[in-house]
């Protein structure tokens, strides 16, 4: 018995002695761990670039690309080709800073995100950029350590219904009673229309699903009557739709505003800078109608003109970091706004006359600042 | 989750004794026609059949599908984005796997005689089957011609076997003669059939051109090289068969199949950018120094005639490897040093004469040195630019995945199954408690636990890869399920062998090693390798976390590309078709393996 | 698992007196395992500080207070689509899952008999058609089929019971295969429904009255059995006694409203007790457990003589028994909110359960409705009348019911082609016909070997259909991952997810363990 307890005091104080190592150190669990954790990410991502302070521009000069975040399945905006690559709108945006950075519009990594991960990838360095359908919130500004650019792309939740259904273009949530609407899982769509029914009182059925693909494939073969996301999504596949007129959008004014840009990580404004003002010179080129075929045309300009394609001495681009001819680059490799736009957007049935997306002058949306 | 349906549970059935063999009539008549009821179940079963396969065939072949989706993604289905410009790794890595192959087959005698009757017999089923389908299937007129003519094709070939068979009986083919066979026709047909109709031409617009020139076109070379490679193999392996001791050749294949994949995936397809001042002054000597003195200390610890001494010096190491972790310290030297520490507590279970000590320290020159290796390269940044994280995917991703969860779960399950039946309660609880809760969620919740929660677990500024945090999920969780595999084999080891071993004066560890654990691990083969197919089958979970495995490429990358919208039915029976084949021709493979070696009787 | 190889007590003492302390082997046992112990606890302490942190940083809280704080859910299914608090959203779940798990059982086993039999056949053609469904079915993984088949399933037609130009109003019925039983058509399957109405509470008690009859009418007929040789059919009468009680209790059930007061009696009794009451219940409770189980197990290490010799292991065994109900007090006296928790939630149950019972005495234990279809706006869907299988709900059973008939089936065949041919044989030399040869000798036995298999089939079954969140039926897994994309509660929802789970796992073992058991008490 005596040996038992003898036994049970070492055991004790075993104990005793680990626990209190175990809380001395638990205080310093990161400073003991930081040793591995740089070893580990050394490997991966630009974390440790990114400690060393400085901006994201020069990381990303001595890197040679820019890891640009974008979607998988977006159609138009992100998709993966059968090679591989990324195309689309927000993918041509990713080759724009990439121009104008790298002067190469090649130099992008294209880093496909699921959207639980985009925000993470930003926050922890994985891409120096994100542009993957991000609608700019208050919240999403504020809290999440990161900043938006301008706005490249003005979206708005709307449904998608049959017309034999008798639904029309003026419809509106009232004639909702008694649908079957189906909605991506775990989006903010999903809250606006559990949200709007709600607030009229309107009876549904919702119906979520992890993957937009069997979101349209319900609606497609009528086992959903309505179905819900942002309108340009909407208008992508009513028109690859074969039966054109079958459909309807509605209402004409969207139940949501969703501005989507670009996201950058907070606090470098020298790498905000240079988004920004890529983003604006696709829009001022737009305006002066320069686009990739004609722009060696307009190198003699004087003016705004100048500034923006650098024959002005490029002041404005080399005070920015940049090489004088990088907005001259975007145009000349990617395009303006509208050939970005065009070419992504007009095979799925989306047009910027009449829209939110028309320039400014056409009264939409799209403006930029001077450039001066 | 699917929870890897073994058929452990299933008692081995004699195999049912060779049937006389009847004329064609006859055979009608007991099969199909005995009886009343017989023939009623008959034709309501071919009336079922038809119109099943009917509908499945309209399903497939209509013409509303999009078959050239799948077709010009094919290269995203395998490889995902690996760079195009890179592929002879690729090509390189499936010659070596093939080369493996060859020579195992040759190596382990793999193969078997079919009679010719026998293979009359299969070909005249076949070539009936495909009449039939294609006169169901709704084909386009010239189709249908050309797949009839390849039934009849078949059913010549069947003719021509009955003819050698009538001749003689005794006349047989090898197997492995007919896969080659097989294979060089299906590639020979690369060379004349231009299959795709289609082809893609990534630009910052891509198109997708209706023009012959695809994958299956312009890859006929090197399948082709692929084809000689294997047959190379084979004739090498039958010449180092003959002149090679058996058992020692077999053993070192076997360590070459464990290794390649990392070897592979590590060095070939991920090519590290190895900085030879690096390499040079830091990693090379700290592997030989480890390799020198590790050697030396274990060389010493395994003499028999040590004792007490032993165990110190092992503990101490060990101690001074945990405790490396509150000094800022290389990494590599920390997993070194605890390394080392198993490995020296670890000695009394192997001490024993010269060569037994030899070899123990060999053991460890072995893995230090391709430990090293390996943690050198996988801290090397790659030269090959793959977009992101993703650097596998599609049916590569999926493959990795499993291999690495196999791999890791091995490991992991028989130290389970051994703690699960130790005689020390807590070691039984531990493993107890971890065993019955893993068994008892599924593993959509674990793997959705590991991608979402697993980085909050972690300390701060350290990621890990989804891919990464989601394989130890699966890991873990398939270990629960090798340790009740394992189990079920040492709880067949008779009383007798425990007794026998004591009683030959082995400690209780070298007692589990040597004697326990093999004769374990032996009964446990069958259930694990239907544990393996169904790990490899149970990937397609990363869908739902949005892992690009093969059927996220399916299911939601593809239908979403411009050229391609909508196209889910047909990716979808692409996917099923191309995961039934794997894992159907593994579970047959493994059978007729088990049969032939007798593995799982006693 | 092996029973602990104790040590002869002479060793051990000769060792005791020998061999210090730290080459004790008992010691040193016990020390790796304690160690151990402090390593896997301290891991995870470590692991727990370090996401504390890290939620903290990241101002993500966790706590349980979703449960009852509403939430903006809207489920596409189950018994309550507009659930207006978490916990009740999760309550939903898990009755959907518990839904298509339980009807997933039962057809995979029946489908699963039929393949067996079928691959069993002499029939050449049925044969090879089994042999198809299981080997096609077994090697494509359970997500894809059920993808697979959700995607089929969207291509029924959608009009077979919508008619753009009829009038808005309740559809005129006569429409579907059959008119008004059924209708089929891609938003799903709709049934006539038979449902529980108010009197079945009363009704279940004559339930129970008479599954106690059936248990002594079996008894009886078992006991007449033995004693003249004749074939009584137990079961049959007892199954038969059941059955008379149930059609009786179908007009008598009123009678049995005064189970209401009793209930309610019994929850008045709970309130009037007090949370220190609790405690030292509960404590008294766990330390006689604990000296019960010390005390069991000293009896068995007792030798035949009666002379107790316990090794070191088995002492540390008892502290640690004595140990674990310490535990349990500290627990419970340190978390007061457990006692108050506990009483409440058992004085909910029984209030309950009167309120249950008081109802109207001429309500009927079972209600029926025809399945309706309701065009409230523009078009027309299932309503509330009929049982609904929706698409989700038949994809997902239609997977997990396929994809395990298949093992079933499998396990089913390999029961059966392992009774040994003996056994047909001396079935026939007694003059048993083939009939009675496979119900008497061959299924029993068949039953026997492939029932722990079976078992395993079933909780696999049951945690599969969590695949349901592939598309989108509301299971407990698509409801809590919507929960926690909307309130940043991912910890509280996934322990919420495994409990669940573990919930399952634990009742259905203990099912198949129990006929595990008796099955192997009835062999020699």
């Amino acid at each position: 018995m005596s040996k038992l307890f003898k036994l049970l005091a070492l055991f004790l104080s075993i104990g005793l002695v680990a626990s209190a190592c175990g809380s001395d150190s638990a205080d310093d669990v990161t400073s003991t761990t930081a040793a591995p954790t740089t070893e580990a990410a050394e490997t991966t991502t630009t974390a440790v670039e990114l400690s060393q302070g400085g901006s994201l521009l020069d990381v990303v000069i001595e890197r040679g690309s820019v890891n640009c975040g974008v979607g998988a399945t977006a159609v138009a905006f992100s998709v993966i080709q059968p090679d591989g690559t990324s195309a689309g709108f927000d993918a041509d945006y990713c080759r724009v800073i990439a121009a104008a950075v790298l002067g190469d519009a090649t130099a992008v990594t294209f880093i496909p995100l699921t959207s639980s991960e985009r925000f993470t990838a930003v926050q922890t360095g994985q891409v120096d950029l994100l542009m993957r359908t991000t609608t700019w919130t208050q919240s999403r500004d504020t809290d999440l350590g990161m900043d938006f650019g301008p706005t490249t792309y003005f979206d708005g939740q709307q449904l998608m219904a049959r017309i034999s259904d008798g639904f029309s273009g003026s419809s509106d949530i009232a004639d909702l009673e008694g649908t079957i609407i189906c909605v991506n899982a775990g989006t903010t769509t999903e809250k606006n229309i559990t949200e709007a029914t709600l607030l009229q009182g309107v009876n549904i059925t919702l119906q979520t699903f992890e993957g937009s693909d069997e979101v349209y494939d319900s609606f497609i073969s009528g086992a959903c009557d309505v179905t819900t996301t942002d309108g340009s999504a909407l208008v992508g596949r009513m028109a690859k739709h074969e039966k054109i007129g079958e459909w309807v959008i509605f209402p004409a004014t969207p139940i949501s505003k969703e501005p989507l840009g670009p996201v950058y990580p907070q606090n470098d404004s020298v790498w905000g800078d240079v988004i920004n003002w890529s983003v604006y010179a696709t829009v001022i080129a737009d305006e002066y109608g320069i686009n990739s075929s004609n722009v060696d045309d307009f190198l003699a300009e004087p003016g705004e003109i100048g500034r923006l394609l650098g024959t002005d001495e490029g002041e404005l681009q080399t005070v920015m970091g940049l090489p004088a001819d990088a907005f001259y680059q975007v145009i000349k490799q990617v395009g303006n706004y509208s050939d970005i736009y065009n070419s992504n957007l007009n095979p799925v049935g989306l047009f910027r006359e009449g829209s939110a997306n028309a320039p400014a002058a056409d009264g939409g949306l799209i403006y930029a600042p001077p450039m001066r | 989750m699917t929870e890897i349906q073994s058929s452990a549970g299933v008692p081995v059935i004699a195999a049912p004794p060779q049937e006389p063999h009847l004329p064609p009539k006859e055979w009608l008549k007991k099969n199909l026609f005995s009886n009343v009821g017989n023939t009623l179940i008959t034709i309501m079963t071919s009336v079922v059949i038809l119109s099943l396969a009917n509908g499945l065939l309209g399903f497939a072949f209509g013409s509303e599908r999009q078959w050239n989706a799948v077709a010009v993604n094919s290269r995203l289905y395998m490889s995902f984005a690996y760079p195009e410009a890179q592929y002879n790794r690729i090509w390189f890595s499936f010659a070596t796997l093939l080369v493996l192959a060859g020579l195992s087959m040759a190596i382990w005698r793999g193969g078997t005689r079919m009679p010719f009757a026998r293979l009359a017999k299969s070909a005249y089923s076949f070539g009936v089957g495909l009449a039939i389908m294609v006169w169901l299937a709704p084909l386009s007129t010239s189709g249908t011609v050309k797949w009839e003519i390849a039934a009849g094709g078949l059913l010549l070939a069947g003719f021509i076997f009955n003819r050698i068979a009538a001749q003689d009986e005794e006349r047989s083919l090898s197997s492995l003669t007919l896969l080659v066979g097989t294979l060089a026709s299906i590639i020979a047909t690369l060379w004349f059939i231009p299959y795709g109709r289609h082809s893609f031409i990534g630009d910052r617009i891509p198109q997708v051109v209706s023009e012959p020139g695809t994958v299956a076109f312009s890859t006929k070379l090197p399948w082709t090289i692929m084809l000689f490679v294997l047959v190379g193999a084979y004739y090498l392996g039958i010449v180092l068969r003959d002149r090679l001791p058996e058992r020692r050749t077999r053993s070192v294949l076997m360590g070459f199949w464990l290794i390649s994949p990392i070897f592979l995936i590590y060095l070939v397809l991920r090519d590290p950018a190895f900085t030879m001042n690096h390499v040079l002054y830091t990693d090379i000597p700290l592997v030989l120094g480890f390799l020198v003195v590790g050697s030396l200390i274990l060389y010493a610890l395994t003499k028999p005639s040590l004792g007490e001494i032993g165990r110190i010096i092992a503990m101490l190491i060990l101690l001074a490897g945990f405790g490396s972790f509150l000094t800022p310290m290389r990494m590599i030297i920390r997993i070194f040093l605890i390394a080392l520490g198993l490995f020296s507590l670890a000695a009394p279970t192997f001490s024993g004469d010269k060569s037994t000590r030899r070899r123990y320290s060999s053991i460890w020159s072995g893995f230090i040195v391709i430990a090293g290796w390996l943690i050198t390269a996988v801290n090397t940044p790659s030269t090959v630019e793959v977009p992101g994280d993703l650097f596998f995917g599609g049916a590569t991703l999926t493959l990795i995945v499993a291999f690495f969860t196999v791999i890791l779960s091995y490991p992991l399950g028989v130290l389970l199954a051994l703690a699960r039946t130790s005689n020390m309660p807590i070691f039984r609880l531990l493993a107890t408690t971890f065993i019955e809760f893993v068994r008892g969620v599924p593993l959509i919740t674990i793997l959705i636990f590991f991608s979402v929660m697993l980085p909050l677990f972690l300390p701060e500024g350290m990621r890990l890869p989804e891919v990464t945090s989601v394989t130890i999920g699966y890991a873990l969780f398939s270990a629960a399920y090798v340790a009740e595999n394992i189990r079920g084999g040492l709880q067949s080891v008779t009383r007798g062998q425990h007794e026998a071993a004591e009683a030959v004066g082995m400690s209780t560890s070298q007692k589990t090693v040597f004697i326990i654990l093999p004769q374990a691990l032996r009964m446990s083969i069958p259930p694990m390798v239907g544990h393996t197919i169904g790990t490899l089958k149970e990937t397609s979970l990363l869908y739902i976390i949005g892992l690009f495995d093969l059927l996220y490429v399916g299911r939601s990358v593809i239908p979403n590309q411009t050229a391609f919208i909508g196209s889910t039915r047909e990716n979808l029976l692409f996917v099923s078709v191309l995961y039934w084949v794997i894992s159907y021709s593994m579970s047959k493979a493994s059978q007729r393996i088990e049969k032939r070696v007798g593995l799982g009787e006693r | 698992m092996t029973a602990p190889v104790e040590q002869p007590p002479s060793t051990r003492l000769a060792v005791a007196q020998r061999v210090p302390l730290w080459r004790d082997v008992v010691v040193l046992k016990w020390f790796t395992q304690v160690s151990l112990l402090a390593v896997v606890l301290a891991a995870l302490w470590l692991f727990v500080g370090q996401a504390g942190n890290n939620l903290r940083a990241k101002d993500i809280t966790i706590g349980f207070d979703f449960i009852d704080r509403p939430v903006d859910i809207q489920l596409s299914e189950g018994i309550d689509t507009l659930p207006n608090s978490g916990g009740r959203a999760l309550w939903v779940g898990m009755v959907n899952t518990l839904r298509v798990a339980s009807v997933g059982i039962v057809f995979s086993t029946i489908l699963g008999i039929f393949v067996a039999l079928s691959r069993l056949s002499n029939n050449w053609m049925l044969r090879k058609v089994g042999a198809m469904w299981v080997e096609s079915l077994r090697n494509v993984p359970l997500l894809v089929q059920i993808i697979f088949y959700s995607s089929i399933l969207a291509t029924l037609p959608r009009t077979s019971f919508l008619d753009p130009t009829a009038a808005a109003g309740p559809l005129n019925q006569n429409q579907g295969p059959i008119h008004n039983w059924l209708h089929i058509s891609n938003k799903g399957v709709s049934l006539p429904r038979v449902f529980i109405a108010d009197g079945f509470y009363q009704w279940a008690i004559v339930i129970l009255l008479g599954a106690i009859a059936a248990h002594f009418v079996r008894k009886k007929r078992l006991k007449q059995h033995d004693d003249t040789g004749r074939e009584t059919s137990p079961i049959l009468w007892a199954a038969g006694t059941l059955a008379i009680f149930g059609f009786v209790g179908l007009f008598i059930h009123p009678v049995f409203s005064f189970v209401g007061p009793i209930m309610g009696g019994i929850a008045s009794l709970i309130d009037s007790l007090t949370i220190p009451m609790t405690q030292a219940v509960i404590s008294i409770v766990a330390v006689l457990l604990a000296l019960r189980w010390i005390r069991k197990f000293r009896t068995d290490r007792r030798s035949g003589s009666g002379h107790l010799n316990l090794s070191d292991d088995d002492w540390f065994r008892m502290i640690f028994a004595g140990l674990a109900s310490a535990l349990v007090i500290v627990v419970i006296y340190k978390w007061t909110g457990l006692s108050s928790w506990l009483l409440n939630s058992g004085q909910d149950l029984f209030r309950l359960a009167e309120t249950k019972f008081n109802v109207d005495g001429a309500a009927r234990p079972f209600d029926a409705m025809r399945p309706d279809v309701l065009k409230p706006g523009n078009f027309a869907n299932y309503g509330k009348n009929g049982l609904t299988m929706t698409r989700g709900f038949a994809a997902v059973f239609f997977g997990v019911t396929f994809y395990h008939s298949a093992h079933i089936g499998e396990i089913v065949r390999g029961g059966i082609l392992s009774v040994p041919k003996g056994q047909v044989e001396a079935a026939s030399a007694v003059g048993l016909n083939r009939a009675q040869s496979l119900r008497r000798v061959i299924l029993p036995q068949a039953f026997r070997i492939s029932l722990p298999p079976l078992g395993n089939q079933y909780l696999s079954l049951t945690k599969n259909t969590s695949l349901a969140i592939a598309v989108g039926y509301s299971d407990i897994v698509q409801v809590g991952q919507t929960i926690y994309n909307q309130t940043g509660k991912a910890l509280p929802v996934m322990s919420v997810w495994m409990l669940f789970y573990l919930a399952c796992s634990l009742t259905i073992s203990v099912v198949v363990n129990f006929f595990n058991m008796r099955l192997k008490l009835v062999e020699r």
